[in-house]
C-alpha cells in the first residue's frame, strides 16, 4: 500500500499459494525427526546398559551371558552359558524386580517433574510442589509411629501393605487439597497452586518433624527409609501393586506433550490454539499424583531426579515436550538404576539411601552444565 | 460472520465493556479504538471466547460459541495477544508451527512445515526460521507470532470463514512493520478473512479499517467508517485531546492530526512521507496518549467540583 514505507515488501498470505513450496522447512523437519529418533534411542541404549549392569552387579556375581541364559530358561529357551540355582534365584526374585522397581519409579518422578515444569512454566517445580510427596511422607511416617497404637496386633500383619496404601493416600490426598484450593469455579490458578503446595509441604513437614520428635529408636530407623529414599524393598507382589500406576503414568504422559509445549506460549494462547487447558491442569496434576504417590508408597521419598532430569534433557535437546518427557521416562530410569547399583555396591555389604547417592553424583554434574552454559553466554533458558 | 451482540462484561463490581454490540465479517477489517481501560482488549477476549460475557450473545457463523469445541474454533479463528512470554529456545520456525496445533493429529505434516515456512515470509522473517526464539528484540518477535496466528488459520478445513483477531499488533513495531503488519491484515481481510484489530493508532485504523469501533469506558460511543467516525468533536469527547481531521493528502481516508496546545492553527504539509511518519509514529502517539490522558484528568475535576 506504502512502497516508499514497506522495505521488504513481503508476500502475503493470498500472493502465496495455498499449498506453500518450501524451501528450508522440509530439510528442518526431517533434521527434527532425526534429532528425536538420535536422542531417544540413545536413551534406550543407555538404559539397556544400565539394566545390564544392575542385573549382573552384586554380592553375587552374574555374567551377562548367565543373565540371558537365565532369564532364557524362565521362558523356556535354553542358552549355552551354564549357571547356578543360586544365581538365577537371586536375579528372578531379587535383582529383576529392583531393577525394573528402579525405572519405573526412576522414570515416572521424572516424567512427573517434566509434567510440572512444563505445567507451572517454572525451572523450580518438581513433583513434590503439589504436596504429593509431603504428604505421602506424613502419612507414612504416622502409620510408622502411631500404627502399633491403633492396629496393635495387626500392624505387623498389615504393615507390608498399610505402608504404601497410607503413603498413596496421603499423597494424592495432599494434592487433591492443593488443587482444590488452587480452584475457584472452575478456573485453576497455576501460581496459587504453587503457593498453596508451598503451605502444604510446610504443614506436612511440619507433621513429620512432630512424629519424628515423638518417635522411638527402632522407628526413627524405619522413618529414614521414607526421607531418603530406597529402592530396596522391592518384590514381585509390590511390582504388580504399583506398576501399573507407574507404567500408566509414564504411557500417558506424552499424550500431553503438545498441549504443554503451547502451554509454554501462556495458559490464553494455549486456548487459542484449541487447548483446553483446565482440563489439561487436570490431567496433569492427577497423573502426577498417581505416578508420585506410587513411587512414594514403595521407595520412601527420593529427591532430584523428578527436579534435574528434565532439566538435563532440556539442556541437551530443547524445550520440546514431545522429547523430553519420553526422555525423561528413559534418563530418569536410567538414572535411579544407575544410582540404586552405587548405593548397594560403593558400602556393600551395606546400602546407602538412594536419595543420598542420587544428590551427591548428579548435583554437581547439575551445576557443571548450568556453569558451563553461562560460560559459553548463552545461559539456560527454560 | 463472528457476531457480539450486546456484550456487557462484569468482574466483581467492575462493569469492563457494557452493552457493546461489534461484527466481525468476513472480508472486512474492524478496528476497536478508544482511551486506555476502554474495554477494548476485554471485548477481544469475549472474541475469542476467553471472557465469557456477563449478558450478551456471541455468535461464531450462526452458532453460539459455547457450542463450538475449542479445538473446531481454534481451527478456524487466531489470535494475536499484545504480549508473549515464551521464553524457551524453541527455533523461530518451531514457534510458528505450534500455530497448526488444532490441525494436527500426531506429529505435523510436512506441509504444516511448509505452511510455518510460508507464513514466516509472510512477515519477512524468514531469515530467522533457525534462529533462537528468545534472542529476538521485542518487535521480532511479536512479527514471528503473527506468522503464528496466520499459519494457525492459513486453511480452513471445511473452507469455512477464518477470523484473525488482533491485540495492538503494532505496539512494538518500527513505522515501517507496523504498516507491514496492517497491510498484511488488510490483504488477509480482502482475501476473506474476518480481523478485528486493537489499535491504538488512529491513523493507522482510519487507513486500513473498512469499520471502526470506538469505545469510552466501556461503553460502544460509535461505529461506523472511519470517516464518519473520526470526527474532531467524537475524538475530543473520547480522548479528551482537539485534533484537526484532515483529508490525507494521498489517501481516501481522514488523517488525524493532535491540536494540542502547541499551534491552534492547522499544521502545514511539509510532504506527503514526512507527514504520515509524524502522524503514525511513536512519538505522535506518545504524545497523544499522555496529553488525552491529562486532559481527562482535568475533565474528571471539573465535573467533581
Amino acid at each position: 500500500m506504502e512502497p516508499t514505507l514497506v522495505s521488504d515488501k513481503p508476500r502475503t498470505a493470498d500472493e502465496a499459494e495455498a499449498s506453500p513450496r518450501p524451501q528450508y522447512a522440509d530439510r528442518m523437519q526431517e533434521r527434527h525427526r532425526c534429532r528425536s529418533r538420535f536422542v531417544l534411542g540413545g536413551l534406550v541404549v543407555l538404559l539397556g546398559v544400565a539394566v545390564g549392569a544392575g542385573l549382573a552387579v552384586g554380592a553375587v556375581g552374574i555374567s551377562p551371558g548367565q543373565v540371558l541364559a537365565i532369564l532364557g530358561d524362565r521362558v523356556g529357551v535354553s542358552l549355552p552359558w551354564e549357571f547356578e540355582r543360586r544365581q538365577a534365584l537371586v536375579l528372578t526374585s531379587i535383582r529383576l524386580p529392583r531393577v525394573l522397581l528402579a525405572i519405573g519409579v526412576g522414570g515416572g518422578l521424572a516424567v512427573s517433574g517434566a509434567l510440572m515444569q512444563g505445567l507451572f512454566r517454572n525451572p523450580l517445580a518438581d513433583p513434590s510442589l503439589i504436596g504429593v510427596s509431603s504428604g505421602a511422607a506424613l502419612a507414612a511416617v504416622v502409620t510408622i509411629v502411631l500404627g502399633s497404637t491403633v492396629f496393635g496386633a495387626w500392624s505387623d500383619v498389615l504393615g507390608a501393605f498399610l505402608l504404601p496404601a497410607a503413603a498413596f493416600t496421603g499423597g494424592v490426598v495432599a494434592t487433591f487439597i492443593v488443587y482444590r484450593l488452587a480452584t475457584r469455579e472452575g478456573q485453576t490458578s497455576v501460581t496459587t497452586m504453587l503457593l498453596a503446595g508451598i503451605a502444604i509441604n510446610a504443614l506436612a513437614a511440619a507433621g513429620t518433624g512432630l512424629m519424628i520428635f515423638i518417635a522411638d529408636d527402632d522407628q526413627l530407623r524405619d522413618l529414614t527409609f521414607w526421607t531418603l529414599g530406597s529402592v530396596g524393598g522391592a518384590t514381585w507382589t509390590r511390582l504388580a501393586v504399583v506398576g501399573p500406576c507407574l507404567l500408566g503414568g509414564m504411557l500417558a504422559a506424552p499424550l500431553l506433550a503438545r498441549p504443554l509445549n503451547a502451554l509454554l506460549l501462556g495458559e490464553s494462547e494455549a486456548g487459542h490454539l484449541g487447548i483446553r487447558t483446565e482440563q489439561v491442569k487436570k490431567v496433569v496434576i492427577t497423573l502426577a499424583a498417581l505416578v508420585v504417590g506410587a513411587a512414594v508408597a514403595v521407595s520412601g521419598v527420593i529427591g532430584f531426579i523428578g527436579l534435574v532430569v528434565p532439566h538435563l534433557l532440556r539442556l541437551a535437546v530443547g524445550p520440546d515436550h514431545r522429547i523430553l518427557i519420553p526422555g525423561s521416562a528413559l534418563l530418569g530410569g536410567g538414572l535411579l538404576l544407575g544410582a540404586d547399583l552405587l548405593a548397594r555396591t560403593i558400602v556393600a555389604p551395606a546400602e546407602l539411601p538412594i536419595g543420598i547417592v542420587t544428590a551427591l553424583v548428579g548435583a554437581p554434574f547439575f551445576l557443571w552444565l548450568l556453569l558451563r552454559d553461562r560460560n559459553r553466554g548463552t545461559g539456560y533458558s527454560f | 460472520m463472528l457476531i457480539l451482540h450486546d456484550i456487557t462484561v462484569r468482574i466483581g463490581d467492575a462493569t469492563l465493556i457494557q452493552n457493546v454490540s461489534a461484527d466481525i465479517r468476513p472480508g472486512r477489517l474492524t478496528a476497536v479504538v478508544g482511551p486506555n481501560g476502554a474495554g477494548k482488549t476485554t471485548l477481544l477476549r469475549v472474541a475469542s471466547g476467553e471472557m465469557t460475557p456477563s449478558s450478551g450473545s456471541v455468535r461464531f457463523d450462526d452458532r453460539p460459541l459455547a457450542s463450538l469445541p475449542t479445538r473446531e474454533q481454534a481451527r478456524r479463528r487466531a489470535v494475536l495477544p499484545q504480549h508473549s512470554r515464551l521464553r524457551s529456545s524453541f527455533c523461530v520456525l518451531e514457534v510458528v508451527l505450534m500455530g497448526r496445533t488444532p490441525h494436527v493429529e500426531g506429529a505435523e505434516s510436512s506441509r504444516d512445515w511448509a505452511v510455518a515456512e510460508a507464513a514466516l515470509d509472510v512477515v519477512s522473517m524468514g531469515d530467522f526460521a533457525e534462529r533462537s526464539f528468545p534472542t529476538l528484540s521485542g518487535g521480532e518477535a511479536q512479527r514471528v507470532h503473527l506468522a503464528r496466528a496466520l499459519a494457525q488459520i492459513w486453511d480452513s478445513p471445511d473452507d469455512g470463514n477464518r477470523y484473525l483477531l488482533l491485540d495492538e499488533p503494532t505496539a512494538s513495531l518500527d513505522l515501517a512493520h507496523q504498516h507491514n503488519v496492517l497491510h498484511t491484515a488488510r490483504s488477509l481481510a480482502d482475501a476473506g478473512t474476518g480481523v478485528l484489530a486493537v489499535l491504538h493508532d488512529l491513523n493507522l485504523a482510519a487507513q486500513y479499517a473498512d469499520r471502526v469501533l470506538l469505545l469510552q469506558e466501556g461503553n460502544g460511543v460509535a461505529s461506523g467508517p472511519p470517516a464518519e467516525v473520526f470526527t474532531p468533536e467524537a475524538i475530543y469527547r473520547v480522548f479528551g485531546l482537539p485534533v484537526c481531521v484532515l483529508a490525507h493528502p494521498t489517501q481516501s481516508c481522514p488523517l488525524i492530526v493532535p491540536d494540542a496546545g502547541a499551534s491552534p492553527e492547522a499544521p502545514t504539509l511539509h510532504g506527503d512521507g514526512d507527514w504520515l511518519k509524524r502522524s503514525a509514529g511513536e512519538t505522535g502517539n506518545r504524545r497523544n496518549g499522555e496529553t488525552g490522558n491529562r486532559r481527562i484528568g482535568e475533565a474528571a475535576n471539573r465535573r467533581t467540583e
